[in-house]
């Protein structure tokens, strides 16, 4: 019961931190996001028994290739993403199309 | 032990410790303020309270009391966040280090230790690497030149250094055959110490752990605040105070570290009747990690600081390599051995 309480917990957090990373403009709230799907990975890994893969997911995803994801970002002075007619167009018609593709796929 | 029992135990060592370190972090301040005064062939402070030791309770009230200045033209939500990232991240370590040996209080016993995690290490490691996203948001989150370079410059430097502090520890972990702190300080018994098997990972792991928390000769990030300025230029009273709490907590978990893993932990002469046996081997540790802190401080006010482009060459060209050789020694000897 506890072990299905966290996996959703973990889950959540991963699915939410995932489409925020696309949902945002700032790429440094989108490297924050795509941090915290690392994290919740590593509990996965955790609930699975794996706590060696965890503490390395943590010690090299989150501390190290994530970090110099955040120090390219900020030392190429990334700024917000511009939102023209045809991106949210795009929009419009991408995300339904990928959703209904994953649930035929699924 | 039933579950209640166990998570009532739990939360009386969280707080004990928690209490213990953030006294400690705060009196490390004036040992700091103290060595480097008689270094300097000064007193340091002296008024408030005897030798001085009433000064952090006054530099606490003095934090706590500053203009906290919100500047307008910062990222509001990382500029919050990033100390508050720094202080969690440097205080968390401290729950996987073992303190002493089983005690038993009454019916109820337990390890001298917040958690005995069978990967205890590598927590360690994880954690510390996480602690420099608090210098970088900090650094990036001020939107100002000086502090983005400054920022820059110590992840930068922190994780250059974190290689060679992850592979220093690998020679450890070769003789001892287990990650958990525990077993590490365990394998140390009848003066087997780790200082005598692994002089070089010894002094890798020192000078690594050194530029892991700014500290000199490594701590352009910090001196920058002299220089020019640095990641914490924005940065007033509280917020300050975290950043300034963080890198002291940090200083404490590598001197436990140390002395866990190459001065045999809590390992020294004990005996006499049973409270005694329980905490002499807590003294022996806090000794040996006292010994450390002011190591630290010895250090910082003898030595100069080292230039940016000297510092990355030496962590990348130099400790890299010497900790690689470092290990291919040791796995040989370890294996001619067996």
């Amino acid at each position: 019961m506890l072990h299905l309480i966290l996996f959703l917990f973990f889950g959540t957090i991963c699915v939410a931190g995932a489409i925020n990373l696309l949902a945002q403009s700032h790429p440094i709230n989108s490297a924050l996001s795509l941090i915290a799907v690392m994290a919740s990975l590593a509990g996965e890994y955790l609930l699975l028994g794996a706590e060696f893969v965890a503490a390395v997911q943590v010690i090299v995803y989150a501390g190290a290739i994530m970090v110099l994801f955040v120090i390219t970002i900020m030392l190429l002075n990334a700024g917000k993403e511009e939102r023209t007619k045809g991106s949210r167009i795009a929009i419009l018609i991408g995300v339904p199309g990928v959703v209904i593709g994953g649930v035929l796929v699924a | 032990m039933s579950i209640t029992t166990f998570v009532i135990i739990s939360i009386i060592k969280s707080i004990a410790v928690l209490g213990v370190l953030l006294t400690a972090v705060a009196y490390s301040v004036w040992l700091e303020r103290k060595v480097s005064a008689h270094i300097q062939n000064r007193w340091g402070p002296t008024r408030v309270g005897p030798f001085g030791l009433l000064q952090p309770l006054a530099d606490g009230a003095k934090f706590i009391f500053k203009e906290d200045l919100t500047q307008p033209h910062v990222y509001k939500p990382l500029y919050i966040a990033a100390p508050i990232i720094s202080l969690v991240f440097a205080i968390t370590s401290i729950s996987v280090i073992p303190f002493g040996n089983w005690v038993d209080v009454g019916p109820w016993g337990t390890y001298l230790q917040i958690t005995d995690l069978n990967i205890g290490l590598l927590v360690v490691l994880g954690i510390t690497s996480m602690g420099v996203y608090g210098v970088a948001l900090a650094g990036w989150s001020s939107n100002n030149k000086y502090s983005l370079l400054g920022g820059l410059r110590a992840s930068a430097q922190m994780i250059s250094y974190e290689v060679s502090l992850g592979l220093s520890l690998v020679g450890v972990l070769i003789v001892t055959g287990s990650l958990s702190l525990r077993d590490i300080v365990d394998a140390q018994r009848h003066m087997h110490w780790n200082i005598f098997i692994q002089p070089v990972a010894f002094f890798i792991y020192l000078i690594s752990a050194y530029a892991e928390t700014n500290r000199t000769p490594f701590d352009l990030p910090e001196a920058e605040s002299e220089l020019v300025a640095g990641y914490h230029t924005e940065y007033s009273a509280m917020k300050f105070a975290m950043f300034f709490m963080a890198e002291y907590a940090n200083m404490v978990t590598v001197a436990c570290l140390a002395t866990l893993l190459f001065f045999g932990g809590w390992l020294g002469p004990v005996g006499g009747p049973q409270i005694l046996q329980m905490i002499l081997p807590v003294l022996w540790f806090c000794l040996k990690v006292f010994f450390f802190m002011f190591l630290y401080v010895w250090v910082r006010w003898t030595l100069p600081r080292f230039r940016y482009d000297q510092l990355m060459a030496f962590g990348w060209k130099v400790l890299l390599p010497l900790a690689v050789a470092n290990i291919v020694v040791t796995a040989l000897i370890v294996a001619w051995r067996a």
